[in-house]
């Protein structure tokens, strides 16, 4: 028995809306009849697929478009624009329909007319232009300096269009300066780790030697014993940073709800047998619970290298020395200053304080790591941190960290 | 001299196979192999135009369609083919597939079969 005619278009209709979906799954039937009914179904059948097969390669360009990192523009054959990627759009600050199917022109100030007519000249003789330096003009003012490479697209040796890849000489610039940094920050770790190894080492080397060659009393022995054992702590003390460093910088962000209050006095508490910690009053001033949701480990570790600062570097010739903590909840993260009156920082001293393996002075017991270790985390955990600090005075460190509970 | 074979009945006459398609309703592109293999085994190496007489077909894939209209697969050996139009089913499909899978040989679709021979001749 053969469908009727009203059902044979409903369900022909019913397909139509599903591809206005994207949904390219459903066939339109096609009877026995061979009809026109029949003929339409199988048309738009074949026109469904060959939508899908362009649909699919369309959202798996896009999706490589989206990764490339530089600025991509693809034009046909007249130098027409037909598809840009996210990062032209970011740049130049402009939607994609913007630039679909506008002139190459319009990338550029209108002075350059020359040069664009060049460009199209060389690219079609040439096959592919590499790094040629110039600028797009951006919507509203200014330039952006860009590094050009523009090849030919060819389709059975006619060419079709051209792909053009523009780098962002500005941030090719950072980056490299990055990189710049990044070395000297190698080198001078190289530099610091073989002197604070090698300073201690040697002195036990020594006293080893000493022992060994000079016939010592009981009492001489436990003198060279406890120097050694001075120069083991320094380098356990040099160790134990580095390997903070390299925990810090390869491990992922564990992210848990804690309550800093409680973490803080837990950390207050470790310093109780601490060299000094009985001339140094430490407070905290925090409501309780003060929950927060970040890197317990990451938090734990700049608070811990801060009191440590707080309490070696005491000033001696205080009546009172303090260090106070204080902690709240505020602009969606928490707010911690922590402030004491010791010895503080010159500004020459404090410019550099951060940076890895400086000590304020070559009498400093520390191994140069621990500011460091606290600005890495504060960085890391997305924060802010800003310092003061006066000789003989005292620091302030006050630092911002966002709460991570969307993270 | 004929080849047949689950799809059609190809014929050799007058340096042109003619092939009538049994009522198949859809081609995919495991049946496109097997239609090709078949032919290319059957006619060897040589080239000969094509006639496609009525067939019945209501749909082809489009992965049967690609490997069909190609001139290294479906088309291999083919000189020029020609089509009968039987339906307006017949005359969908082959305006989309002229379209969208241009072969790069003569092509041509037809009403009547004495026209269509007539001009696969000039390809003999």
């Amino acid at each position: 028995m053969s469908v009727p005619r009203d059902q044979r278009i409903d369900a022909i209709n019913h397909v139509l809306l599903e591809i206005a979906e994207g949904n390219f799954q459903h066939l339109a039937p096609v009877s026995d009849n061979f009809d026109e009914i029949d003929a339409i179904a199988s048309g738009i059948n074949m026109l469904s697929e060959e939508l899908r097969d362009t649909v699919i390669s369309r959202n798996y360009l896009n999706s490589v478009l989206r990764g490339i990192v530089d600025m991509l523009i693809i034009f046909d054959k007249n130098f027409k624009m037909k598809q840009v990627n996210h990062k032209v759009c970011e740049l130049l600050e402009q939607s994609e329909s913007y630039f679909v199917n506008q002139p190459i022109n319009i990338l550029f100030d209108g002075r350059k007319a020359r040069f664009i007519k060049e460009l199209k000249e060389n690219v079609r003789n040439n096959e592919h232009l590499y790094n040629i330096e110039t600028s797009f003009k951006m919507p509203r003012s200014g330039k952006l300096p860009v590094a050009l490479s523009l090849s030919t697209l060819r389709i059975n040796r006619a060419i079709n269009g051209y792909v053009l890849i523009a780098k962002y000489l500005k941030q090719i610039l950072l980056t490299s300066y990055a990189l710049l940094q990044r070395n000297e920050e190698l080198k001078s770790l190289i530099y610091r780790v073989s002197h604070d190894l090698k300073g201690p080492l040697a002195s036990m080397l020594g006293l080893f030697q000493v022992i060994e060659q000079t016939e010592i009393d009981h009492q001489d022995l436990q003198y060279y014993v406890s120097l050694i054992k001075q120069s083991a702590d320094k380098l356990n003390t040099t160790l134990t940073g580095l390997l903070e460093i390299g925990i810090t910088d390869r491990t992922k962000i564990d992210v848990q709800k804690f309550d800093i209050a409680q973490v803080i006095s837990d950390i207050i508490d470790s310093f109780a047998n601490y060299p000094n910690r009985d001339q140094v009053k430490v407070t905290l001033e925090a409501d309780s619970p003060v929950m927060f949701t970040s890197s317990e480990k990451l938090f734990r570790s700049i608070l811990q290298n801060l009191v440590e600062n707080g309490i070696k570097y005491y000033n001696p010739r205080n009546d009172t020395s303090f260090l106070r903590i204080s902690a709240k909840n505020a602009r969606g993260g928490i707010d911690l200053v922590v402030k004491d009156n010791g010895e503080g920082m010159d500004k020459t001293v404090l410019d550099r304080a951060f940076d890895m393996f400086f000590r304020g002075n070559q009498s400093s017991a520390g191994s140069g790591l621990g500011l460091f270790i606290v600005k890495t985390n504060v960085e890391k955990l997305g924060g802010d941190l800003k310092v003061k600090s006066k000789p003989k005075e005292g620091t302030e460190v006050r630092i911002y960290l966002p709460s991570l509970d969307k993270f | 001299m004929e080849s047949v074979n689950q799809y059609y009945t190809a014929t050799l006459t007058d340096s042109v196979i003619q092939v009538q398609y049994r009522q198949i309703s859809h081609i995919s592109i495991r049946d496109a192999r097997t239609i090709v293999v078949d032919r290319i085994r059957y006619f060897q190496d040589r080239q000969f135009p094509v006639l496609i007489k009525r067939a019945k077909i209501k749909s082809i894939d489009k992965t049967a369609r690609d490997f069909l209209f190609d001139t290294q697969f479906g088309l291999k050996n083919i000189k020029a083919i020609a089509f009968i139009e039987f339906s307006a089913v017949d005359q969908i499909l082959l305006k989309f597939i002229f379209h969208q899978h241009t072969p790069r040989i003569p092509h041509r679709t037809f009403r009547n079969e004495n026209d269509a021979l007539a001009w696969l001749y000039l390809y003999r």
